[in-house]
Order: C-alpha cells, then sequence, then structure tokens
C-alpha cells in the first residue's frame, strides 16, 4: 500500500431541508453531514463505522455526487468532483462505483443481470455487444458466478449472488474506488465472510481502493486498514485498525468496542461501558462536543467548545478534549522522566 | 480469488442447464394464462375484433342500405332470399351488417382514446415523478384542475359543441384519411371529423388516472437503489427513465389500460347514446342503443342487438385487467 492520497474529503457537509408548514417552507435542517474530513489512500480501505442515522452512508453518497453536497470539497486523485461538469463527470463516474447494501433493490428485478453488469460498459461506449458480453461473463466468473447466469433475472438469486452480481457491476467499469455501502450488512452471517473475502481478493488483484461504510465492527475490523469512527454527523476518531481496536482513544469508540460480543462462551465478560440516552436528533445537535450528554468522561469545556478532529498521536486522529488532555499529560509525564533518566 | 473457492452453484450440465431463464413477462403470462375469465374474455373479444376487422367481408349488405326487408324484422328472416341473421332497425337496415360496422367503429375509437390517454399521462406522470419541483407543480396542478371538475357534464358540453361543429377543431388531413380508412368512413359529410373528435375529447379527460397512478408508482421506484446504482454508472436521466423507470413502474399501469378502454368504450357508447357523440347513419353501439330504446316498448329484443356486445365487451376488458392485475402481483401466489 502507498502513502499516495487517492481521495480527500475537505470539511464535508450535507444538510437535509425538512419542509414543512402549508407553503411547504423549509423549517429546518437534518444535519446529516457536518464537517468531515479525511483522506484515503491508494489501494486502502477505509471503514467507516457509527451507528445507525451518523451520516455514514451519506458521506458515502455525496463523495459519489449522488446526492448534492451542502458545501465542503471532495478531491479525486487532486480533482475536486463537486467542480466537474456533467460530460467529466460521467468520464469520472468509470473511476468510482458503489456497492449498494440491500442487494434485494440494488438491482432491477425486470433485467437479467448480464445486461446490469453490462449496462456500465454501454453507457460508456463499449458499443460491440460482444465484447461488452466478454467482459459480463469475465466479471461474473470473477465474483464467482457462472456464464450462464447472465440471461438470469435476480429473482432467480440469493442474497449473497445478489451482492456478487452488485460487485460485478461496479467492477465492470474497472473502478479505481468503490464506496462499498454495508455490502454485508443484510447477509447471513456464513454468507458474509465469503463476500468480504471477495472483496478483498479483487482488491489485490486490480489495486482496488474501498470506502467501506459499516455499523459491525467485526467486519471493519476484518477488511481495514484504517477506520474512521463517525457519530451524528462528525467524525470523532480516525486511526489504523489496529491501534483503534486496542488503543481507542474517544470515549464513544471505546463503548462501541465494548460491545462486541466475544464469539466464545467460555471466555470472562470484558467490561461494558454502557452508555445513557439515546443518539439526539441531527436537526438540533447538542452544542459543544456532540456525544458529551452521553459522555461519562465529559467535562465542562465538552459542553461549550466542540472538540476539533486532530493528530493526538503520529496518524491517530480524535474530537475529544479529555483524550488530548490525556495525550498531553502522558507525553509530559514521559518527557520528564526522560529528563530524570 | 485463493479464499473464495465456495462455488456457488455447480452446473450440472454446463451452460445449457437452465439456460433458458423465465422472464418476468413469460411469468405474467402463464399466471394469466390460469384465470379462466380472463381467457374467456379474451377469447370473446378476439372474436369481436376479428369480426369486425373482416366486416367488409362478414356483412351481407352495404351498411347503410335500406328498403331490404320490412322494418324491425326480428332475426333470422329471410327477405328477397337473403338471410337478416339479427333482423333489421327502423329503417329497415341489416342489423347484423351495422353491428359488424359499428364494432370497427366503436373498438377503433375505444383503442385510440384509452391508448393515447394512457400514454400522455404515462409521460407526464413520470415525467412529474422523476424530476418533481416545478414540473411536477404543473402536471399535478393541471390534472387535480381536470380531477375536481365533474367529467361527464363536461364532456358532454364538449362533445355537444365539438361533435356538431367538427371543423372548430383543426385536424390534420391525413389524420382524417388514417381514420376513415381504418373504420371504413365515408370521405363525404363529417362522419371522419366526427369520429376524430371524439377520441380527442375522450382522451382530454382519460389521461388524469394513468397520470396519477404512473406518479405514484415513479414516485417509489426512484427511490430504489438500482436507479441509483444506474446513476452512479454514469446514465442519463433518460436512460434511467426508459430502461429502469418505466418498466418498473409499467404492472399497474398495464392493468389501468385494459380498464380505460372499457371505460372509453363506455364512455364513447354514452355519448352516442345521449345523440352527441356519432350520429346517424353512421353506426357505433352507443346509437343503435339509442334508435333502438324508442321501439322498446314495442318490440323488446331490438335493444339486446346493440346493447349485448356493449356489456360483453366492457365486461371482457374489465375481466382482462382483473386477470392481469392478478397475474402481475408477485404477492399472489397461483
Amino acid at each position: 500500500m502507498s502513502t499516495e492520497t487517492l481521495l480527500e474529503v475537505r470539511n464535508l457537509v450535507k444538510y437535509f431541508p425538512i419542509k414543512g408548514g402549508l407553503l411547504q417552507r423549509t423549517v429546518g435542517y437534518v444535519k446529516a453531514v457536518d464537517g468531515v474530513s479525511f483522506t484515503v489512500r491508494r489501494g486502502e480501505t477505509l471503514g467507516l463505522v457509527g451507528e445507525s442515522g451518523c451520516g455514514k452512508t451519506t458521506v458515502g453518497r455525496t463523495i459519489l455526487r449522488l446526492i448534492p453536497a451542502t458545501s465542503g470539497e471532495v478531491l479525486f486523485e487532486g480533482r475536486d468532483v463537486f467542480k466537474l461538469n456533467a460530460r467529466e463527470m460521467k468520464a469520472l463516474r468509470k473511476d468510482m462505483q458503489i456497492i449498494f447494501q440491500d442487494p434485494y433493490s440494488s438491482l432491477d428485478p425486470r433485467m437479467p443481470i448480464g445486461e446490469s453488469v453490462a449496462e456500465g460498459l454501454l453507457v460508456h461506449g463499449v458499443k460491440d455487444a460482444r465484447k461488452r458480453n466478454e467482459i459480463v461473463i469475465e466479471m461474473l466468473r470473477k465474483v464467482g458466478l457462472e456464464d450462464y447466469h447472465a440471461r438470469r433475472y435476480p429473482h432467480e438469486f440469493s442474497g449473497g449472488q445478489r451482492q456478487r452480481i452488485g460487485i460485478a457491476r461496479a467492477l465492470a467499469l474497472r473502478p479505481k474506488f468503490i464506496v462499498c455501502d454495508e455490502p454485508v450488512s443484510a447477509l447471513d452471517v456464513s454468507i458474509q465472510s465469503q463476500v468480504l473475502n471477495l472483496l478483498k481478493d479483487l482488491q489485490a488483484e486490480f489495486g482496488l481502493t474501498y470506502l467501506f461504510i459499516a455499523h459491525n465492527l467485526s467486519v471493519v475490523e476484518h477488511i481495514s486498514d484504517r477506520v474512521g469512527v463517525m457519530y451524528l454527523g462528525k467524525l470523532v476518531e480516525l486511526t489504523d485498525r489496529v491501534t483503534l481496536f486496542r488503543d481507542p482513544l474517544h470515549p464513544y469508540t471505546k463503548a462501541l468496542l465494548s460491545a462486541i460480543p466475544i464469539p466464545d462462551p467460555t471466555a470472562q465478560k470484558r467490561e461494558r461501558m454502557i452508555l445513557q440516552g439515546e443518539v439526539p436528533s441531527p436537526v438540533n445537535p447538542p452544542r459543544g462536543c456532540r456525544f458529551h450528554p452521553r459522555c461519562p468522561f465529559a467535562v465542562d469545556r465538552c459542553k461549550v467548545e466542540e472538540p476539533p478532529l486532530e493528530e493526538l498521536r503520529p496518524g491517530h486522529f480524535a474530537a475529544c478534549w479529555v483524550a488530548k488532555d490525556e495525550v498531553e499529560r502522558a507525553k509530559r509525564l514521559e518527557s520528564v522522566s526522560a529528563q530524570a533518566a | 480469488m485463493a479464499t473464495t473457492s465456495v462455488p456457488l452453484t455447480k452446473p450440472t450440465a454446463p451452460v445449457l442447464a437452465g439456460a433458458r431463464s423465465e422472464s418476468q413477462w413469460a411469468i405474467v403470462l402463464r399466471r394469466f394464462r390460469k384465470h379462466r375469465m380472463a381467457m374467456i374474455s379474451l377469447g370473446a373479444l378476439m372474436v369481436v375484433f376479428l369480426a369486425s376487422l373482416l366486416a367488409p367481408v362478414l356483412a351481407p349488405f352495404p351498411r347503410d342500405a335500406t328498403g331490404l326487408a320490412p322494418r324491425f324484422s326480428p332475426p333470422l328472416t329471410a327477405y328477397n332470399g337473403q338471410m337478416h341473421w339479427l333482423g333489421t332497425d327502423h329503417v329497415g337496415r341489416d342489423f347484423f351488417t351495422r353491428l359488424l360496422y359499428a364494432a370497427r367503429i366503436t373498438l377503433s375509437i375505444s383503442f385510440f382514446a384509452a391508448t393515447l390517454a394512457t400514454l400522455i399521462g404515462m409521460t407526464l406522470g413520470a415525467l412529474a415523478g422523476y424530476f418533481r419541483g416545478l414540473v411536477d407543480s404543473i402536471v399535478m396542478r393541471i390534472l387535480e384542475f381536470m380531477a375536481s371538475i365533474p367529467d361527464f357534464p363536461i364532456l358532454l358540453i364538449v362533445a355537444s359543441i365539438l361533435a356538431s361543429r367538427p371543423e372548430s377543431l383543426p385536424i390534420p388531413r391525413f389524420v382524417l384519411d388514417a381514420m376513415g380508412a381504418l373504420m371504413l368512413l365515408s370521405p363525404v359529410g363529417n362522419e371522419r371529423a366526427q369520429v376524430v373528435v371524439i377520441i380527442v375529447v375522450l382522451t382530454a379527460f382519460g389521461w388524469i388516472s394513468a397520470a396519477r397512478l404512473m406518479r405514484g408508482m415513479v414516485l417509489s421506484v426512484r427511490e430504489r437503489d438500482f436507479i441509483e446504482a444506474t446513476r452512479a454508472l454514469g446514465a442519463s436521466n433518460a436512460r434511467i427513465i426508459l430502461r429502469h423507470v418505466v418498466p418498473n413502474a409499467f404492472p399497474p399501469l398495464v392493468v389501468s389500460y385494459t380498464l380505460s378502454l372499457a371505460g372509453a368504450l363506455t364512455a364513447e357508447t354514452a355519448l352516442s347514446f345521449l345523440g352527441i357523440g356519432i350520429t346517424d347513419p353512421t353506426p357505433t353501439w352507443g346509437n343503435m342503443l339509442q334508435f333502438a330504446t324508442n321501439f322498446m316498448l314495442t318490440d323488446p329484443w331490438v335493444p339486446l342487438i346493440p346493447g349485448l356486445p356493449v356489456v360483453i365487451a366492457s365486461l371482457a376488458f374489465n375481466f382482462i385487467g382483473d386477470g392481469l392485475r392478478d397475474a402481475l402481483d408477485p404477492r399472489l401466489k397461483m
């Protein structure tokens, strides 16, 4: 994996207007994504976790311009995706694809799956039907399906097979970057690992870069190189997988990790960190740190001042006043003891 | 592909086995065939349709010929060696002959009115539902305006004005010629213009339900992931609408189309019956019925002759619509 940046998201904001009243005036906004910044390196898998409604799916869709962003920038290979005109955008779509969560709604039920896989090729000017057919069959084989499946309709496949078809469709254009929007959440556990391993194999074979959105931490741990944690439209922590799972800084991440079940009935129960209350509404998020009403460590500063996402340790970003203090105290202690020694 | 060597299905005989896959329409056809009333109706309509198509061949007399046999001869009257299968009407014209020509005219009018109305409704509904915003507002306001006025009285007024003076509607010559040829109408007089006017009027009031249905379907289809996936592939709006939205919104439209065929048929009949649609001597089931009712008390069998085809045809369209609805509903296991 190189350290070259493929995709950079800068201060991405997406507000959905709430229309109300007789005249359908905008009465408020759902602040689905509220200032998210991160980079994705070429060839890596960046996991994005968070609970339902935290805005992780919206991040994926705005990056691909499937929904218009409110503000912010997305740089793909240095070019601002939001500033491209229709023709440039169409060309870029070859490089950026998406895999959906629900395999039952992501395929057109009235189209044989071969046509669905071929559609991108047709759109991008592969006029020769034989050539298209060749690529379709190649892609189907790559994802573990058979040639003759091409003529079948989606309802003849299982959920896992359909997800493979969705992957083949995204892959047919030979993209560089794929947003995987909870690609295994709707699948049986027994199928999940198959699909995850398929994604990994394809990544190695085609040099793909993934933005892997999920709410299942075990899945994210399995597939990601780095992981970002989102809470209520904000990125609260971002670091490499090993550090995140071993040594998280943000209290929200700690709470999430403590909730992962251990698949071993004889193992000791780990200490659970149970969060109080509900996720606040993204229409009216709390002032200060968005997590403070539920945070067991919150101090006064958290209630008034919003913590920025800062690199507290090398390569380890977190947005938390308490964690920042702790890290700095540890650093001071270290330097004191170093001096003493 | 090292770790994913788990094949999903082992093809026993490669490629050929299961190569033919049943398309969704094939499934619909199979299910439709199990609907007995719908199949009977389809058969009945085919007979009526073929008979009307072969009207010039089957009809034993010229359409408007009078003085053949005494007026109101009962069915199966032979006169001068020629059989009047269904008897004669109030001026002695052969009922069977006129019924065949009338079928051709009535069915053509309902076909064109229902088809045009459905196509216009589908287009407007699809655009409104897909693009939302301003297009949606405009289409929906027109639709609500049309829907809020009681349509039959307006239909009566508009039809009576236009049908009595068809020249007030500029109709291109080729349309008149085509309709005239199709319905075997005489080029003199305003027979042809009347027919076109009725089609226009019925279309103008018929598109509303199709548009509303289409818009609703499109609103639900456009939110599904495969539309988003197609957009992510870089497909144009036109492609998304024509290749994905419309085919998926189609099933209920098919049902509504068959029902609107029945609707147009009865509306045309009603207009002609009230004397403001197509007027004598051009035969339609409606105006034949109108004259027949005048003599109902003395010759009660007379209204049945034009009346029964109306009942049979509109029932048949409704049954076919019913059958299609059942066949198209995937939740119904048959």
